[in-house]
């Protein structure tokens, strides 16, 4: 594997007016790896996420991705490599799922996952959700990104999904993908991430890979 | 998701062209003018409105991922929504 193969966010500063959100945050999801970011409520996790994903534009720094840096926004060069899950759900309520995969390349091999056969004829507004997120997931992968970006993909799924999800992530990463995620069930995170990033007072701490113990020292789970 | 957005930019488009166009007809002699007003801005007011609703409903997201091109989807949507007059004009 490439070893510059990585999506580095790099001096990230993000403000509203009068509250800074990002002070110079820097962090490296390799490719290959799964990387989280854990953080307290409105610590900026999500902020991170939606700059790396260019859905909104940072007041200083650059992403740089496989070596290629990106000002602004980039929408075009940034959704060539990565795949984004947004917090909030980004479906269509009122389209059906069948619809909804035959409007991606390749819809016979989505289909084939069976959770997916179960829920196709139902529209997005019908499905629990659990089973939207896992939708969303499924979509992400599907599209064959080399960077995934998870922005809670555990949060309000159930522990059943949640494992298939878990066990998708990290097929994914063997697959060469490096995925980058963040959520508050630090348990499962801990599960599937290699490696990881504390954000704290507005910048980015490296946990390295055996960052349960360190969770588990700062309080974040027991 | 192209037509969906279609879909939706033409319900949008549709309901401002109404607004703009039956009331005004009323008053007016020239039906042409009104009309090609009415769809000007009410293909402009639809393609603000689409985007603003899908961006309230957080759809913008999934059309990146896709790689769909939001911003020249919905251009070509107005201009397609403005060569509608020329289709009705015959008949006026």
């Amino acid at each position: 594997m490439n070893p510059s193969a990585a999506l580095i966010l790099d001096s990230i500063f993000f403000s509203v007016p009068q509250l800074s959100i990002l002070d110079g945050a820097w962090l490296k999801a390799e490719a290959g790896r799964v990387t989280a970011i854990i953080g307290r409520n409105g610590s900026g996790k999500s902020t991170l996420m939606k700059v790396a994903a260019g859905q909104i534009k940072a007041m200083a720094g650059i992403t740089i991705i496989d070596g290629e840096r990106l000002h602004g926004r980039s929408l075009q060069k940034r959704f060539r490599n990565i795949g984004y899950l947004p917090q909030d759900s980004m479906l269509p309520p009122d389209i059906k799922v069948k619809r909804l995969i035959k409007s991606l390349p390749d819809p016979e091999k989505l289909m084939d996952d069976p959770l997916i056969q179960k829920i196709r004829h139902q529209k997005t507004i019908q499905l629990s959700g659990g089973e939207k997120r896992y939708l969303e997931t499924a979509i992400l992968f599907h599209l064959n990104r080399k960077y995934i970006l998870l922005d809670e993909p555990f949060t309000g799924v159930e522990p059943s999904i949640i494992d298939l999800l878990i066990q998708k992530i990290r097929k994914e990463a063997r697959s060469g993908k490096g995925i980058l995620l963040t959520d508050h069930m630090h348990r499962y995170i801990s599960e599937v991430a290699d490696t990881g990033y504390l954000l704290h007072n507005r910048q980015c701490y490296d946990l390295g890979g055996g960052f349960s113990g360190e969770l588990k020292k700062m309080g974040y789970h027991r | 998701m192209i037509l969906y957005l279609l879909q939706k930019y033409v319900i949008h488009s549709a309901v401002f062209f109404a607004a703009l166009v039956i009331f005004p007809l009323g008053f007016s002699d020239n039906t042409g003018y009104v009309l090609v007003r009415g769809f000007f801005f009410g293909g402009l007011l639809g393609a603000g409105y689409t985007f603003y609703d899908f961006r309230k409903r957080n759809l913008w997201p999934l059309y990146d991922n896709l790689r769909v091109p939001k911003y020249l989807l919905l251009c070509l949507f107005f201009a397609g929504f403005q060569s509608l007059y020329l289709v009705i004009k015959p008949f006026i």
